[in-house]
């Protein structure tokens, strides 16, 4: 799955969740710091990526996440092919 | 009416002039009504479905019923959450909790309430039966088969039944009590006639009075079918199987919506200039304590419900023009309910006519007393009685005048909804219209 692709779509996953523009996602350096996500909202942008790519992201990486880059990595790293539906 | 409520509003200096002016102060009055029903989505729709006597039934969609012995339903087609709240919330909430916030946000629109004066004095009292139990069934066999990370992170905060308040609450902005009823299928009309206690004792200044219900997923479905209670032999023909009074019925068909009545005190509601439809009159409630399934045979405590409720709006049986009827199609309800209306009625029980909205809309559990009351709501306004479909030949045990197959032009002032429950429960409501509610 190309890189632009996959920060498209967690561009939009991460606005919808956060009840952001797509613009402040994107230019955001910190979602916690500057869009205001706690662990909750975390999991559901987790789980919504899971679905869409039906994958299961590296646990273990998932508390860190706090940028769009950080999320195409995760998503990349754990093998998502392309939008599973 | 009366429910127990002392009259202790805060800062507020009740002053009235005779017991009538105090009637009309404090007497709650519908001022909103939003719908999500299987036969309309919005009140408009809803009414026109009701004058022309359509039928909400299908072959089950939402899942596959092949297994059953009852296929069919009546389920809400055509529903889009995202018409009616963000799209994050179009996407994760459960559909009861979806079906509930759509009916609401139409209700507070219709009040013309969108900037509430005081939204602490805003309250939101819901009635459903099943609540999210689709939900859980949904995320149990993602579990199962899939994982906890499969499931709703959400899934915590949206698995009881108090979550459909709290999310009409959320996205409306109510900040006073948020309660929910549930007493099976009388819940909606039960938490009314509560929100109306809450409004005459002073609690609060506006309700939204909810009723909620999406039942429709294969473990309550596969379990109602196992003890028989719901129609199995019109699979084929699905707008034919719900039959209420009717000599051939076999049971009722599930379904699914919400209706959600904006309640405020007469005399507030006239002070913000508020369109007024119709005055919420008497409210009863009573448990035969017999069964879980069943109502006690000598009919006793429903006779007493609704005997409170015609009591409480300081009428008399042979003053209603009309009787909502439980009407579920089930063998016995039907049977029992008529006898029910007779004993309350009297001599006039065969010049009152009685309808049951559950022949077009199913049965919609916790839900049912609410949408019942929109439908008698609606045709008070519009001036018909809502028909009871299906009805070729009368059950000789249901011998009142059912209103059968289309709509009959009326002017009702004054009407009566009934709703049985699981548990041997037993509800009802009188409604009056905007005319007498004024005065």
């Amino acid at each position: 799955m190309p890189r632009a692709d996959a920060a498209e779509v967690v561009v939009g996953i991460v606005a919808i969740e956060l009840r952001a523009s797509e613009e402040q996602v994107r230019s955001a350096r910190s979602f916690r710091g500057e869009l205001g996500m706690d662990s909750i909202a975390l999991a559901n942008i987790v789980y919504a990526l899971e679905e869409e790519y039906d994958c299961e992201l590296a646990v273990e990486g998932v508390k860190r996440l706090d940028t769009v880059a950080d999320l195409v990595r995760v998503l990349l790293d754990g093998g998502a092919a392309g939008p599973g539906r | 009416m009366s429910t127990g409520f002392s009259l202790a509003s805060r800062n507020k200096s009740v002053v009235f002039e005779s017991p009538v002016c105090e009637r009309r102060a404090m007497a709650v009055v519908v001022t909103g009504m939003g719908c999500v029903t299987p036969t309309g989505i919005g009140v408009p729709a809803f009414a026109e479905s009701l004058r022309s006597g359509v039928s909400g039934t299908g072959p089950v969609a939402c899942f596959d019923a092949r297994p059953y012995r009852c296929r069919v339903a009546a389920e809400v087609g055509g529903f889009r959450a995202a018409d009616f709240m963000p799209m994050r919330e179009a996407r994760s909430l459960p559909r009861v909790v979806q079906l509930a916030v759509a009916a609401a946000r139409m209700a507070v629109d219709d009040a013309g309430v969108a900037g509430w004066r005081d939204r602490q004095r805003v309250g939101v009292l819901l009635g459903t039966s099943g609540g999210p139990a689709a939900y859980h069934f949904e995320q149990c066999m993602i579990f199962v088969e899939r994982g906890l990370r499969r499931m709703q992170p959400m899934f915590p905060a949206y698995a009881h039944n108090g979550s459909i308040a709290s999310e009409c609450a959320i996205q409306l902005d109510a900040r006073g009590p948020v309660l929910t009823v549930s007493s099976a299928c009388t819940s909606s009309s039960d938490a009314i006639g509560l929100a109306c206690g809450l409004l005459e004792g002073g609690v609060v200044d506006v309700v939204l009075a909810c009723g909620a219900d999406a039942p429709l997923a294969p473990l309550l479905f596969a379990a109602f079918d196992r003890i028989g209670v719901m129609s199995t032999g019109w699979n084929d023909r699905p707008e034919l199987a719900s039959r209420p009074f009717s000599a051939d019925r076999d049971g009722f068909v599930l379904g699914e919506g919400a209706a959600v009545f904006v309640l405020e005190r007469g005399r507030d509601a006239r002070e913000r200039g508020a369109r007024i439809s119709n005055e919420i009159a008497g409210y009863g409630a009573t448990c035969d304590a017999h069964h879980h399934f069943t109502q006690a045979p000598d009919g006793e405590e429903a006779v007493r419900a609704i005997t409170q409720a015609i009591d409480g709006a300081g009428i008399e049986a042979a003053d209603l023009d009309y009787v909502n009827a439980h009407g579920t199609a089930t063998p016995q309800n039907d049977a029992f309910e008529t006898e029910i209306l007779r004993r309350v009625l009297g001599d006039s029980a065969g010049g009152i006519p009685v309808s049951s909205s559950k022949s077009m809309v199913g049965h919609t559990l916790g839900a049912c007393g609410a949408i019942e009351l929109a439908a008698t709501l609606i045709g008070m306004r519009e001036g018909f009685l809502p028909p009871t479909l299906n009805l070729d030949q009368p059950d000789p045990a249901c011998d009142l005048d059912f209103v059968p197959h289309r709509a009959r032009p009326a002017r009702v002032e004054v009407a009566l909804s009934t709703s049985f429950g699981f548990g041997s429960r037993n509800a009802a409501l009188v409604v009056r219209r905007e005319s007498d509610a004024a005065g």
